[in-house]
């Protein structure tokens, strides 16, 4: 079954100036459990998809489900708040330590108790922050923070996972890691990720379709399938299969680009 | 591609779509103004009406308020122009050594803290009636403001300012004027806002308690004789003065800090 | 190298000291040198004794100060949060408001006590009100630039959740405005205090201000000064408490 599924969906924003067709007729299947990328140029409206599916805002035309559930104007709290939002910024709170801050959510949807304690010391331990919990954001480092951020947006267990960029700004060594340890938490709770990217390898790496979208106004230009067994690890990048779907995708990219420069 | 015209009209619309809800709300108090003292009757030397608050004070404008108003703005304007300059250069040389900032710094802190009206009464009995010694309370008060807050701008510029500085060999000189300083023109700002409410503040109250002249005076003394309107007229007028000098330090803050918002 | 960082904290925290005991001295030095009258000016040294010496006629009309000066601030600041958070509520409202704001910041409110002594008289209410109205408007200010810095992805956070309009304004709208509210409250006990003497000087006959106006009338200047350095300490302590609340209220930030 398809987890979540956007039809034909349409973003235009107007203000008084000028109309911007943010996006146009975009449509995405996203498997159960599985891990979709969406990759392209900056500006072409990835962000927004995922901010569509959130409801953070709604879209201009077009049907969205999750769960085949449609989305209308009232989007239920139930079907929202099986998901998790993961930013491109870390966007912690500075007045609560890491802790606090990873349980933020679970503050707000209303889980209490000793479990939902204990998984937050789960995160932790995963996330290899245990030490620095009860510390607050202005004294760690920015790799640390943006993996508290990805840690808060699974606080609640969520079934959907919508990562935005979440490790855009760490250095390449890093960001791999961080890239197999999501494949591992993947592998233990099963959830249906979507993550946003514009590192064609890391799409890659990390799932089984990518769509490759394209700018002004933003669409979908092709629909990838990557066609390698999971689990993965880096023996991967080697594999001609899978340079064979990087420089494909680049390309797909790279011609659109230059045509876009004035 | 934008012509410059078509900047320049996007400004003007977006000035003036900002501008009616305060336009509307003022025309909203004055009806209701109107309103509530016409139906409650209410007495004019409670609350004058506003349409008799504009007659009246017209009516005495160039006969007894211009001259006050004239000496009120003489002072402020002597206070603050000689206590802003003053104020930065403080501040500049204050900053050069991180002993004389942490020597200086609690000296300042009183002297911005000292509640100015304190010490008025005493000051009046040395230097008498002359008009124009009541600007030097008002240039220190302005003076130990702008010098905290731009002390505070010199103080906080970040490592990565000072890195680069480094990075690209600067002079001490340069150092400050190319680097430091900019940096905390938001901040010296802040101090120029600030140094304008206190000096209406210092002024204004001078003039309650001592000498014959300056819009103080004037709201004292048409209290006095029971016309309100024109005392509603006074303050209103020192407002729009106060009023006028905060847009003129945006508007330079506007030119010269051109990076925030 | 251990023993340079002693010697060098302990200068900083000499230095300040110093510098003050630096300027009293030469304002003593000053007036004796200069041989200066005695019903002119107090030198420290006399203004500590007289100050001693009649502790117990100062202490009670500083009170009535403070009183004023805290009960008013008090009504001020809240005041100004509270109409803050409700102008800041509706986009509306916001923009309708915000410049009378500045027009009631930068108009001093002391300006207001002779209309106050009309409707009120010349009790401690006028003195109040003035320091009420005083403090407010910074704070208002400062309160409305806290909140409308709140950044778009803690919204988007609040969003994300599904959080209710309760939860964002509690759990991430105050706390992200309270470094600005705090701003403001800093900046307000300097207007309440010198609102307060100011308001009492024009109506008074009660507090500080019409005391020290009575000595200085009748040559007791050191007395007089005596109430200059007691408010002075006042209104600094006032600014540390503030000061010091705010530290232990935005810890770790």
């Amino acid at each position: 079954m398809d987890k979540i599924v956007l039809k034909d969906v349409n973003m235009i924003f107007k203000t008084k100036r000028q109309t911007i067709h943010a996006l146009k007729d975009i449509s995405i299947n996203v498997p159960e459990k599985s891990i979709v990328s969406i990759v392209g140029p900056s500006g072409c409206g990835k962000s927004t998809i995922i901010r569509l599916i959130c409801n953070i805002i709604e879209p201009t035309s077009g049907d969205i489900y999750v769960d085949e559930y449609r989305y209308e104007k009232e989007v239920s709290k139930s079907t929202i708040r099986k998901m998790g939002f993961i930013f491109q910024r870390p966007n912690l709170l500075p007045w609560l330590t890491l802790r606090e801050n990873i349980e933020f959510p679970q503050k707000i949807v209303g889980h209490k108790g000793k479990e939902w304690k204990e998984y937050v010391d789960e995160l932790l331990e995963i996330g290899r922050l245990t030490k620095c919990a009860d510390l607050r954001p202005s004294a760690l480092s920015g790799g640390m923070l943006q993996r508290a951020g990805v840690l808060r947006g699974m606080a609640n267990k969520p079934e959907i996972l919508l990562m935005d960029e979440p490790f855009g700004a760490l250095d390449d060594l890093l960001r791999e890691q961080l890239d197999l340890e999501t494949l591992d938490i993947w592998r233990k709770l099963n959830q249906t990720i979507i993550f946003i990217t514009h590192n064609v390898r890391e799409a890659v790496l990390m799932s089984s379709k990518v769509y490759v979208m394209t700018t002004a106004p933003g669409r979908i230009l092709e629909e990838v399938d990557i066609d390698l067994p999971y689990p993965r690890d880096l023996t991967i990048l080697t594999d001609p299969k899978f340079i064979g779907y990087d420089q494909r995708i680049t390309s797909l990219i790279g011609e659109l680009d230059l045509t876009k420069i004035k | 591609m934008k012509t410059k015209s078509m900047l320049h009209a996007n400004k003007i619309s977006k000035f003036l779509r900002n501008s009616w809800p305060p336009l509307l709300m003022l025309v909203l108090i004055i009806a209701l103004w109107e309103g509530i003292v016409y139906f409650f009757n209410v007495p004019y030397v409670v609350i004058p009406a506003p349409h008799l608050i504009v007659a009246e004070t017209t009516k005495y404008f160039k006969s007894e308020l211009l001259q006050h108003w004239l000496a009120t703005v003489k002072i402020i304007a002597i206070g603050y122009l000689s206590g802003v300059p003053f104020g930065i250069l403080l501040a500049s040389l204050i900053s050069q050594s991180k002993l004389a900032i942490r020597a200086f710094s609690p000296l300042i802190t009183v002297l911005v803290t000292l509640p100015t009206m304190v010490v008025i009464p005493i000051y009046m009995v040395w230097v008498g009636f002359d008009i124009n010694y009541r600007a030097i309370p008002v240039f220190m008060n302005v003076a130990s403001i702008v010098t905290l807050n731009t002390l505070s701008g010199f103080i906080n510029v970040e490592q990565r300012l000072l890195d680069l500085a480094e990075g690209y060999g600067a002079s001490r000189f340069q150092r400050f004027f190319k680097y430091i300083f900019p940096n905390a023109l938001p901040e010296i700002f802040m101090g120029l806002r600030l140094g304008c409410t206190f000096s209406i503040l210092n002024v204004i109250g001078i003039e309650f308690i001592t000498g014959k002249i300056g819009m103080g005076f004037a709201v004292q003394y048409f209290s006095g004789l029971l016309k309100m309107p024109i005392v509603w007229g006074c303050i209103l007028i020192v407002g729009i003065t106060g009023r006028c000098m905060f847009l003129i330090v945006q508007l330079l803050e506007k030119k010269f800090v051109t990076w925030t918002r | 190298m251990a023993e340079k960082n002693v010697t060098r904290r302990a200068l900083g925290i000499m230095a300040p000291i110093l510098v003050f005991v630096l300027v009293l001295g030469l304002f003593e030095f000053l007036v004796v040198t200069l041989e200066m009258p005695t019903w002119l000016i107090s030198k420290p040294s006399d203004t500590f004794k007289t100050l001693v010496a009649n502790f117990s006629d100062i202490w009670p009309n500083t009170l009535i100060t403070i009183e004023e000066i805290l009960i008013g601030y008090v009504i001020g600041v809240t005041t100004g949060i509270v109409l803050a958070l409700i102008f800041t509520s509706n986009r509306f409202l916001d923009k309708a408001i915000s410049p009378y704001v500045i027009f009631l910041i930068v108009t001093p409110q002391i300006i207001m006590v002779p209309l106050l002594m009309l409707w009120m008289g010349f009790g401690i209410k006028v003195k109040i009100l003035a320091v009420a109205l005083s403090s407010f408007p910074i704070n208002m200010m400062s309160t409305m630039t806290g909140v409308r810095s709140v950044s778009a992805d803690r919204y988007e956070l609040m969003k994300s959740l599904r959080a209710t309009k309760l939860q964002t304004f509690f759990k991430v709208l105050i706390p992200s405005a309270l470094p600005n509210v705090f701003t403001g409250m800093r900046l307000a006990t300097i207007f309440a205090t010198t609102s307060a003497v100011g308001a009492e000087l024009i109506s008074g006959n009660i507090g500080v201000g019409p005391q020290i106006a009575y000595h200085t009338e009748f040559m007791m200047v050191d007395i007089s000064f005596a109430y200059v350095y007691v408010m002075l300490f006042i209104s600094v302590m006032f600014y540390m408490l503030i000061n010091g609340i705010e530290s232990l209220v935005l810890r770790g930030r």
